[in-house]
């Protein structure tokens, strides 16, 4: 299909010849059967068109049209998303993940694609634990290709894995989180400053709940197969987490403050991890130091949001 | 989920806004994510006055009657619960075209605009 295109802002009419992040004129020859465009929905009830029936083109149209033609079958499903960030057209493919994006010329949507390209790879990367990564080239994800068009580009993204519906997280995430597939990235990562925040807000919740006894609140804010170590031993996942921390706690005298100081975030891993200071305050008869220890703090980015997948407790360093 | 219903949508004088994405346009069919649009008979362009055998001088005197586009734009579909903030996801499930189609070279634009002394 030619055009297909959920309604952008405003209310006047759109030439269906044009294309944004909202689709219209994308005449991508792989939006065809067996393959899923993905749009960011402007409008309650997205409001959908579709229109521009081509039997076949190329990429892009090198004479503005393609094989101009009309449709006797065409079944589309349409799929509703909950709060995914998307920044544009995204196709699924068997194959390939496809971004695009828009500009008067070809310079500037050119970067912009690249921009988009690696943005989504990077979350992909992120949001994936490190043991489950497989090195793969840069050289060999990513290809760009003109659209024929002076104002558009589509950047190819070949990861090393293929089929995308056979992943049980499910498709809402990966549409967001791209090519979350096996990827790699060379050396470390750069959080973007709401990142950051998110992750530094979660360790302080942590010990929030910590100060009041709420061992559901504080296992919630860690992954399922979270690892906790200390002087409790090993504990993994969220379930034993939970247990393990309402034991101890329940040893601690009441009104026991959990303090995290100095919490500073370390990006050169796989994965950001948060070290910090732990201190336990007791309250009566006077506020005691009771106990400190250093504490790292492995976070993942889930569907969820940021979570705490490991926490690693030194009382004697 | 509940199973998928599967809706058709026709092309009509109603269905159809030529040329332009129209959102003064009701709806012409609400339906529940996951459910699934039969489009049977989508039109050619120009309201689907596009035919087999036409020359490109014959195409002229309809490109002019749709000044504001040739697409025969089908929809609006509503999908309810969609809001600003979600991402629709249209998974293309079976796409058959007709049995022609055609393509044309207007002058003046394309890769080429100047190259060609006749479209």
């Amino acid at each position: 299909m030619g055009v297909l295109a959920v309604e952008p802002e405003g209310n006047e009419p759109v030439s269906a010849i044009l294309a944004g992040p909202y689709g219209g004129n994308l005449d991508l020859a792989e939006i065809t059967e067996g393959t899923s465009l993905f749009l960011p929905v402007f409008k309650a009830g997205a409001r959908v068109w579709s229109g521009d029936a081509n039997a076949a083109q190329s990429d892009g149209v090198v004479d503005q049209t393609g094989i101009e033609s009309a449709m006797e079958v065409l079944h589309v499903q349409y799929l509703v998303h909950k709060g995914v960030e998307l920044a544009g057209p995204t196709v699924d493919t068997p194959t390939h993940w496809i971004v695009m994006a828009f500009a008067d010329s070809l310079d500037i949507a050119l970067p912009e694609c690249v921009r988009t390209a690696i943005a989504w790879l990077k979350r992909a990367w992120r949001a994936r634990p490190p043991r489950r990564l497989r090195p793969v080239q840069y050289g060999d994800l990513v290809q760009g290709h003109s659209m024929g068009r002076s104002d558009r580009l589509g950047l190819h993204l070949h990861p090393t894995e293929d089929d995308p519906r056979d992943d049980p997280e499910g498709r809402a995430w990966r549409a967001s989180s791209a090519a979350h597939r096996r990827l790699d990235a060379p050396g470390g990562m750069t959080l973007t400053p709401s990142d950051s925040l998110a992750i530094l807000q979660l360790v302080a919740r942590a010990d929030a709940c910590a100060t009041k006894r709420d061992a559901d609140g504080y296992a919630a804010l860690f992954t399922n197969d979270a690892v906790m170590d200390g002087d409790m031993g090993t504990v993994e996942g969220q379930t034993a987490l939970r247990d393990t921390v309402a034991r101890v706690w329940a040893a601690e005298p009441a009104g026991t403050l959990h303090l995290t100081l100095n919490a500073v975030i370390d990006e050169s891993g796989a994965q950001p991890a948060v070290d910090s200071v732990m201190l336990m305050v007791g309250a009566s008869p006077s506020p005691t130091v009771l106990g400190s220890a250093r504490v790292r703090q492995t976070v993942r980015h889930t569907p969820g949001g940021w979570r705490i997948s490991a926490r690693s407790i030194d009382t004697h360093g | 989920m509940a199973e998928p219903r599967t809706h058709v949508l026709e092309s009509t004088d109603a269905s159809v806004s030529p040329g332009v994405l129209d959102p003064s346009r009701a709806a012409a069919l609400t339906i529940d994510s996951g459910d699934i649009v039969s489009y049977p008979n989508t039109w050619t362009q120009w309201g689907n006055q596009a035919r087999f055998g036409m020359s490109f001088a014959d195409r002229e005197p309809l490109r002019r009657q749709f000044p504001t586009g040739p697409y025969s734009n089908l929809g609006p579909v509503e999908i309810r619960g969609a809001e600003p903030g979600d991402v629709l996801e249209s998974r293309m499930l079976r796409v058959k075209p007709i049995d022609w189609g055609w393509n044309s070279f207007p002058l003046g634009v394309g890769a080429l605009p100047s190259e060609f002394e006749e479209p």
